[in-house]
């Protein structure tokens, strides 16, 4: 069944996660800009402190990277969104850094589907704890990163949200919407969460060096699917 | 200067050579205030002299000595008269009885009073534009600084016009956006920078220009300024702080007069000039002026403007679109042209062709001698020197008004004559 389409971008695909976890930690602006493609600005959550979204997506088999499940870890710098686009208020546009999985066919569609730098590293690892609260994600070079609610009281609740995302895979800046529906808990509880981000080749050193606090915790609930919807991109006329 | 009498040291210093240390010691307060004492010591200079009356065309001050001056005023912004009319004195006098002394709270939050919702209508009315929407601020300088970095970013660029208001220029600094420079009123050379960029990326693109220079009283080369930025896609940002209400036909600035009104995205007036009373406004289209009531910051978190200001800058904006608006309006050009004539043939008037008078004197040094004989002769001026203008540029500004008399304007070009003369810019050959 087709959908409608978004931004002018024709629908592509629809993901199934069965564990979503994004938590947006506050950097430096200077590093963080510097690692975004020039024509991109780093959104600024106060003055001086830029936004670096981490993911991890623990993905059904179903999906196209099957016939196992598999995880996503992408590492993005929060931008200001390309309003051009005829498409509802974009919550969060990523501008996306890296995206790393363990499934080789999720790695070579995404790659082409999304216009995103995806690589496949099939080392990566994930344990999600029993609770579904948290989650450490490793592979051959040591930990990665591990995030979770910590003393954070969950409060699942429905949420549907847009956004955009810019990637600079090679020479062309692409661009695409999104739009994120399912069962999530969200928060802004730096100190009760709990989370550490690894040195490790996955994140740039340094955005790495700031103070790194957990500026937001988004969680889905456990047992629950997530639905992202993914649209063709486009290359950024910007 | 004679033999017996020494130069004073403190004519050497300016005010603008006491620069901070790049070390941690803080002298440049101590090495400031000892200039200040230096000069007071001698009565060679009044700083922050203290008016004991409102704006009138004739007023008394006190000097920092005690002494008590009574001059002519030509350093007021009050180019109308409406800051002492006694119609907005009695509303603003209403206002205060039933609003009490202050809003006590930002306009987004519960400082908004009816006193300003009639004052954003009043404006919208007057300037007679259909779909706009006002923006009040608590000051002329707030609405540059939060209307543009409201609306500008780091990826965009801000182009200015070279001698653009300070306020302007933080706004845009504030605002991070990429900023380029056009000499004062070049077309040409704006285009250039327009084409310049738009042959890059797609950006959003400000031209920031004024209705009437401060600094030299001249008009914006608004029309031909305009009409470019529209050409090349790029919003407009016009500040008629000096040309509101007295400008144009009907006071709506030198945009209406160079007939390019409806094409200006962001016009902006503050109201402590032809208003009499103090806070700023922008006029732009009702989304974009109600994204800047919450997105410029200075709007945001600081209190709104004062009921009571308020009021009486409604007043004085229905006196300015009435009949004695008009009266006024062509008063104070005719007097400013009668200032002119009468300075002509003495001093230079560089190139001031509005109600803001300029008289060059050339080298700073002068500024402090200049200023004690205006001043004693019987006449308060303004004054500019570098890093205001150039250095060698230093200029007295005369902001004429309409209710200034024809003996007012006599007394004080004698005065301006008598101090050419004396310290030595007149250009009378003898
Ligand atoms: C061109 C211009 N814009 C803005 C301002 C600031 O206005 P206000 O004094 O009302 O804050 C001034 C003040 O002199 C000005 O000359």
């Amino acid at each position: 069944m087709s959908e409608p389409s978004l931004g002018g971008l024709a629908f592509a695909d629809l993901w199934n996660i069965d564990f979503h976890c994004a938590f947006l930690f506050e950097v430096p602006v200077g590093p963080a800009e510097a690692l975004l493609p020039e024509d991109l600005e780093a959104v600024e959550a106060a003055p001086g402190l830029a936004l670096m979204s981490l993911i991890h997506a623990h993905y059904t088999p179903e999906n196209r990277g099957g016939p196992e499940p598999f995880d996503e870890i992408v590492c993005s710098i929060l931008v200001h969104p390309d309003l051009s686009l005829d498409m509802p208020t974009p919550r969060l546009t990523l501008g996306v850094l890296d995206v790393w999985s363990n499934s080789q066919a999720f790695v070579e569609y995404k790659t082409g589907a999304l216009g995103m730098p995806v690589h496949y590293h099939p080392s990566l690892r994930s344990e999600i704890a029993e609770d579904r609260l948290s989650t450490k994600v490793w592979d051959h070079d040591g930990p990665i990163f591990e995030m979770g609610l910590g003393k954070i009281e969950p409060n699942f609740h429905e949420e549907s949200f847009y956004g955009q995302y810019f990637a600079q895979p090679e020479q062309d800046l692409n661009q695409g919407p999104w739009r994120w529906s399912g069962r999530l808990t969200e928060h802004q509880r730096p100190r009760e969460a709990s989370s550490t981000l690894h040195s490790h080749p996955f994140f740039p050193e340094s955005v790495l060096r700031g103070s790194l606090r957990c500026n937001m915790q988004q969680l889905s609930e456990p047992g629950a699917t997530v639905n992202m919807r993914t649209y063709a991109y486009q290359v950024a006329d910007i | 200067m004679s033999e017996e009498t020494p130069r004073k040291e403190y004519l050497d210093a300016t005010y603008d050579m006491f620069l901070g240390s790049i070390m941690g010691e803080k002298s440049e307060y101590d090495r400031f205030l000892e200039w200040v004492h230096d000069v007071e010591d001698d009565d060679a200079f009044p700083f922050e002299t203290c008016r004991v009356g409102a704006q009138r065309p004739q007023v008394s001050m006190r000097r920092t000595s005690g002494e008590l001056l009574d001059v002519i005023n030509m350093s007021s912004y009050n180019y109308l008269g409406f800051g002492y009319h006694p119609d907005v004195i009695e509303a603003a006098k209403e206002a205060l009885d039933l609003y009490g002394l202050g809003a006590a709270s930002s306009p987004v939050h519960s400082g908004g009073f009816e006193v300003h919702r009639k004052l954003e209508r009043t404006l919208v009315d007057f300037m007679g534009l259909d779909g706009r929407s006002a923006s009040v601020f608590s000051s002329g300088y707030g609405v540059n600084t939060g209307v543009i970095s409201a609306l500008m970013r780091r990826r965009h660029h801000i182009v200015l016009d070279r001698a653009a208001h300070m306020s302007i220029l933080e706004g845009a600094q504030l605002a991070g956006s990429k900023l380029h420079y056009f000499e004062h009123n070049d077309v040409d050379q704006l285009r250039e920078i327009l084409k310049e960029i738009q042959s890059k990326k797609k950006r959003r693109v400000l031209v920031c220009t004024e209705g009437v220079f401060s600094a030299d009283g001249d008009f914006g080369n608004l029309r031909g300024i305009v009409e470019a930025a529209k050409e090349y896609d790029a919003m407009t940002l016009v500040d008629e702080a000096h040309s509101f209400l007295v400008a144009g036909e009907n006071g709506r600035g030198v945009a209406e007069a160079h007939g390019v009104l409806e094409d200006v995205d962001l016009y902006v007036t503050t109201f402590s000039k032809a208003l009499g009373g103090v806070g700023g406004a922008v006029i732009a289209s009702e989304e974009m002026a109600r994204y800047i009531n919450w997105y410029a910051k200075c709007r945001m978190f600081s209190c709104a403007i004062d009921p009571a200001v308020t009021a009486g800058v409604t007043k004085a904006l229905e006196l300015g679109g009435s009949s004695i608006g008009d009266e006024r309006r062509k008063r104070v050009k005719s007097n400013a042209m009668k200032l002119r004539e009468m300075l002509a043939s003495d001093v230079d008037l560089g190139v001031s062709e509005s109600w803001i008078v300029t008289v060059n004197y050339g080298d700073e040094e002068r500024t402090i001698p200049l200023l004690d004989a205006l001043q004693r002769k019987g006449l308060d001026a303004s004054v500019l020197q570098f890093p205001a203008v150039p250095v060698g540029e230093s200029r007295i500004r005369l902001f004429v008004t309409s209710e200034h008399t024809d003996d007012q304007l006599r007394k004080a070009a004698d005065i301006i004559i008598a101090a050419a003369n004396e310290i030595g810019f007149s250009t009378r050959s003898s």
